[in-house]
């Protein structure tokens, strides 16, 4: 070893970039893992409403490099975005680049080619997230994060689609690492603005980071001033620029990245919040009730986190957090409360960091004034920050095992130090156990990623006994497709129920259904009605039993024993099946 | 609390006699139990591999449903218990449970009741007395109840006998029975489906029809009944001239879940005449849900037996509101005779608002 190379500067350069590699590392694994599996899921609503607009839009990139005069006319721009312009275009237009790139290079199917920017963001976020860990914290509470948080069933469902929230997700958490690092450094004041800007441009979700960062703030102040009161060195600048920045660089990039807010910039943007802050109504079961109307119950989003995420992590970031909880008391607090202890918050209160950004998406949902959306994945960005808890858990675990095999081995009364090899067993196996279950009930989970419950909930039957959504968006028709093409084999016409028809348009696309199996919006004339399971839909299921005369379905698609899909057969295929006719050429068929 | 300190005198533990919890105590004394995490681990893999193999097998499910379909007959019912199951067995029995099972309102009609379950669960309308064959497939229970139905006359199941007609200021315009015609509707949100055989009422508007249907009511539960929505040009009638009058009629009337459940709708009127004599003006109030009445059918005592209970008659049914806005009402009725039996237990929770 270099004289040079074992200083403490070169040696954390080279912690840096370890930690870059483990987590670049697996983040390439995760993507490898996400573009494997992805094929398996049908197109969901919301996508399939993506990639019209992106499909739009990929047409108007093509028009700026042909013809930019005219692309960068209002006309050309208010036609390419009216296109769901409920939501910035930063994911879209991602989508719709990748869409033109597939058309050159060929990257799989059609829905590959939309869902990989999404798949690149959870890739990109298992990494953000085992560096982030990594210098909070330490490696191993970096490593183990990531690949918690990868494994957390819905997570693992919402990686592999062409939405935003993965892709917010990942903006938010480097939004926070940013803010966390601008704390001490103001090249990354200047970062956090830019990635404040895009995580405005990617979903509203980033609207609260300015709350939870000012509450933050608050208390890294206090803690300084107290220190500065006590004639102590200074820690770090009080001086907010992280706030200039995000105020500045984060609604300009916001308008800039958007063309649809170049025109009738103000009234567009009032628009758009007033969209998400008067959002409709979703339906939404919980335990057995439907939900359609706040006020919402306040203990939704805690109860769906207690079980949708594997218990263990769970555990193991309550157990972190209570460990931890001297740390989040800002200091004068903590001597006099809490005087005998070794933990300190650190200059930057990462833990109070971690805690509010933990909490703040929860709450935002958890608050009755807010509208209903029923789904884990609207408070997501929390995942991280619990997943972090995790790995301090982990390594908690991982210290006591060492203990715990020291002792073992015979060093006497005081435990001794573990040999490298045993400790790093100790650690691989620690870790190896601790994430096995979120491992099982991810591979359990897929392709029914929304209808997986841990087995705290006793899996999908205990929360179907419970009365908990069993599914949304009508991704779950890409499950029929193999029945549907077997009682088929001429084609047909199949009444979709939640499936839109651009997703089932994308399993012509990819070539999962062959296009003689067509739509229709009249379950009359449907050979097959599709019902998928979810409390509301149910006047469906009966809507079916009036048309057909019959309430059996021929098929009934199921998760762990629970329905997911039922089909119904119509008569008019009963009665073509013994004429011996085909499908292709009746009404309603397209 | 947390772990326990001895209070030694020492710096940790001054002034404090005896032991107690302290906060401070947490991070030192907890770090023993860290391990057992591991343990959590384990119980949590073993729970997801427990719970994967609790599922029935599907062979489990076709040994049931073949016992059921030997012993079935004409008037059983077939139940599927915990409710999420219902189209597993209907998947492999649904042939044997017609629309008015599936819908029905309650057991009184039924002779035999047959409960399929998983999961040791029991479905809330099942008698609570022991039943009188019980068989288990693998994870699959079929539990059989022999009951005593006492309904003389089914109303709805015979739309197709009665007339239909809108009856204005001294005119009546009847409705024409059609049979064979193309269903309509389909879709969240869009209401119950029109029958292939119902009144078509083109004095009530356009498309406007009567007929027997399965509504999701409040609870969101199926219910076979007679769709019967009022009209602002008058009362909209069902007549059956010529049924069994029993001793009481059995009313059950709710609306359609969407336009129910924000309860903001117009009472809505469901008048009982038997023989031309009002004998009931029932109301139905948003929020009422799925509900129940019994209407006596003659003079005497409800319950008593009388020559009278042989008669036969005509019995009709007016439906009105004074907005018919949204007013989906959807009434299911029986003629009966003998013991009343207990009302149904209420139905399950199935949507809410709270305003």
């Amino acid at each position: 070893m270099s004289a040079r190379a074992s200083t403490p500067k070169a040696a954390r350069a080279r912690a840096r970039r370890g930690d870059h590699l483990a987590g670049a590392s697996l983040g390439l694994a995760y993507v490898i893992a996400l573009v494997a599996t992805a094929g398996q899921l049908g197109l969901s609503r919301d996508e399939s409403f993506y990639v019209t607009a992106s499909e739009a839009y990929a047409r108007w990139i093509a028009q700026l490099f042909a013809h930019p005069a005219a692309a960068l006319t209002r006309q050309s721009i208010d036609a390419a975005f009216v296109q769901n312009h409920e939501h910035p275009v930063l994911m879209k237009l991602a989508f719709a680049l990748s869409w033109l790139a597939h058309q050159k290079l060929q990257l799989g199917s059609d829905s590959l080619a939309f869902r990989l920017p999404g798949i690149l963001a959870a890739g990109a976020l298992v990494w953000l997230v085992c560096v982030f860990g990594a210098r909070a914290f330490g490696r191993a509470v970096g490593v183990f994060a990531a690949l918690a948080l990868a494994l957390m069933p819905r997570v693992f469902y919402h990686a592999h689609l062409d939405a935003f929230d993965v892709p917010i997700v990942c903006m938010v958490t480097l939004t926070t690492y940013a803010y966390w690092r601008a704390l001490v450094s103001r090249r990354w004041a200047v970062m956090t603005g830019v990635c404040f800007g895009l995580a405005l441009a990617t979903k509203h979700n980033a609207w609260m980071l300015p709350g939870v960062f000012a509450v933050h703030f608050a208390f890294v102040a206090a803690g300084e001033l107290r220190r500065r009161r006590r004639r102590r060195a200074r820690r770090l600048s009080l001086a907010p620029w992280w706030l200039l920045t995000m105020l500045t660089l984060g609604p300009l990039i916001f308008v800039a990245h958007w063309p649809w807010l170049w025109h009738d910039t103000w009234p567009r943007i009032v628009a758009y919040a007033e969209f998400h802050l008067h959002h409709a109504y979703y339906n939404i079961e919980y335990f057995g009730v439907n939900y359609f109307w706040p006020p919402f119950p306040v203990s939704f989003p805690f109860v769906m986190t207690a079980i949708t995420v594997p218990g263990t992590v769970l555990l193991l970031a309550l157990l972190a957090l209570c460990g931890r909880a001297r740390a989040l008391w800002p200091a004068g607090l903590a001597e006099r409360l809490w005087p005998h202890g070794r933990l300190h918050a650190d200059a930057r209160c990462t833990d109070v960091l971690l805690l509010g950004s933990l909490l703040a998406p929860m709450v935002a949902i958890a608050l009755p004034s807010t509208p209903i959306f029923g789904a884990t994945k609207h408070w997501m960005p929390a995942y991280p920050f619990l997943a972090l808890y995790a790995g301090l858990g982990f390594r908690q675990v991982w210290r006591a095992s060492e203990r715990w095999l020291a002792r073992r081995h015979g060093a006497g009364a005081e435990p001794a130090r573990p040999a490298g090899t045993r400790r790093a067993l100790a650690g691989w196996l620690a870790g190896a156990l601790l994430l096995a279950p979120s491992l099982v009930e991810t591979a359990q989970s897929h392709p029914f990623g929304l209808s997986a419950y841990t087995p705290l909930a006793g899996g999908a039957p205990g929360a179907a006994d419970l009365g908990m959504n069993r599914q949304f968006w009508g991704f779950t028709t890409g499950s029929v497709v193999p029945w549907l093409r077997e009682h088929l084999p001429q084609g047909g016409a199949v009444w979709l129920n939640d499936t839109t028809w651009q997703a089932f348009e994308m399993l012509h696309r990819d070539g999962a259904l062959p296009r003689s199996i067509g739509a229709t919006a009249d379950m009359a004339s449907a050979n097959y009605v599709l019902v998928h399971h979810e409390l509301h839909f149910r006047e469906v299921d009966y809507q079916a039993w009036v048309a057909f005369g019959t309430t059996r379905p021929a098929y009934v698609l199921t998760f762990e024993g629970v329905p997911i899909v039922s089909v119904y057969r119509g008569p008019w295929d009963r009665a073509s099946r013994s004429e011996g006719a085909g499908a292709g050429d009746r009404p309603g068929a397209r | 609390m947390l772990a326990r300190v001895r209070a030694t005198g020492d710096r940790r533990g001054a002034g404090v006699r005896g032991r107690r919890w302290t906060l401070a105590s947490l991070g030192r004394r907890s770090r023993r139990a860290w391990p057992l995490v591991l343990v959590v681990a384990v119980v949590e893999v073993g729970a997801a591999a427990w719970q994967a193999a609790r599922v029935p097998a599907a062979a489990d499910w076709e040994r049931a449903a073949s016992w059921v379909r030997s012993e079935h007959r004409a008037g059983d019912a077939i139940v599927a218990a915990p409710a999420w199951t219902d189209p597993l067995v209907r998947e492999r029995l649904g042939d044997l449970i017609p629309i008015s099972v599936a819908g029905m309102s309650d057991a009184d009609g039924v002779a035999r009741w047959w409960e399929v379950s998983i999961r040791g669960a029991a479905d809330y309308r099942s008698p609570r007395t022991p039943p009188e064959a019980e068989r288990r497939f693998g994870r699959v229970r079929v539990r059989r109840w022999t009951l005593a139905p006492n309904v003389v006359y089914d109303l709805t199941a015979n739309i197709a006998d009665a007339r239909a007609l809108l009856r204005t200021r001294g005119t009546e315009q009847p409705c024409r029975w059609v049979t064979g015609v193309r269903p309509m509707g389909g879709g969240l949100g869009r209401g119950p489906m029109a029958p292939p055989s119902r009144f078509a009422c083109p004095a009530l508007g356009s498309g406007a029809w009567i007929g027997r249907t399965v509504i999701e009511d409040l609870a969101l539960e199926p219910r076979t009944c007679v769709l019967q929505r009022p009209s602002a040009r008058g009362a909209v009638r069902v007549v059956y001239d010529d049924v069994p009058l029993g001793e009481r009629l059995v009313v059950y009337a709710g609306l359609y879940s969407e336009d129910e459940r924000m309860r903001d709708g117009a009472p809505v009127h469901v008048v009982v005449r038997v023989d031309g004599r009002v004998r009931a003006d029932l109301v139905h109030r948003d929020g009422d849900g799925w509900a129940r009445w019994v209407v006596p059918t003659d003079d005497g005592p409800s319950g008593a037996t009388t020559e009278a209970h042989g008669r036969r008659g005509q019995i009709a049914i007016d439906v009105l509101s004074p907005n018919p806005e949204r007013r989906s009402l959807c009434w299911a009725a029986t003629v009966r005779s003998g013991p009343p039996r207990e009302p149904p237990p209420p139905e399950p929770q199935g949507s809410e608002v709270r305003r």
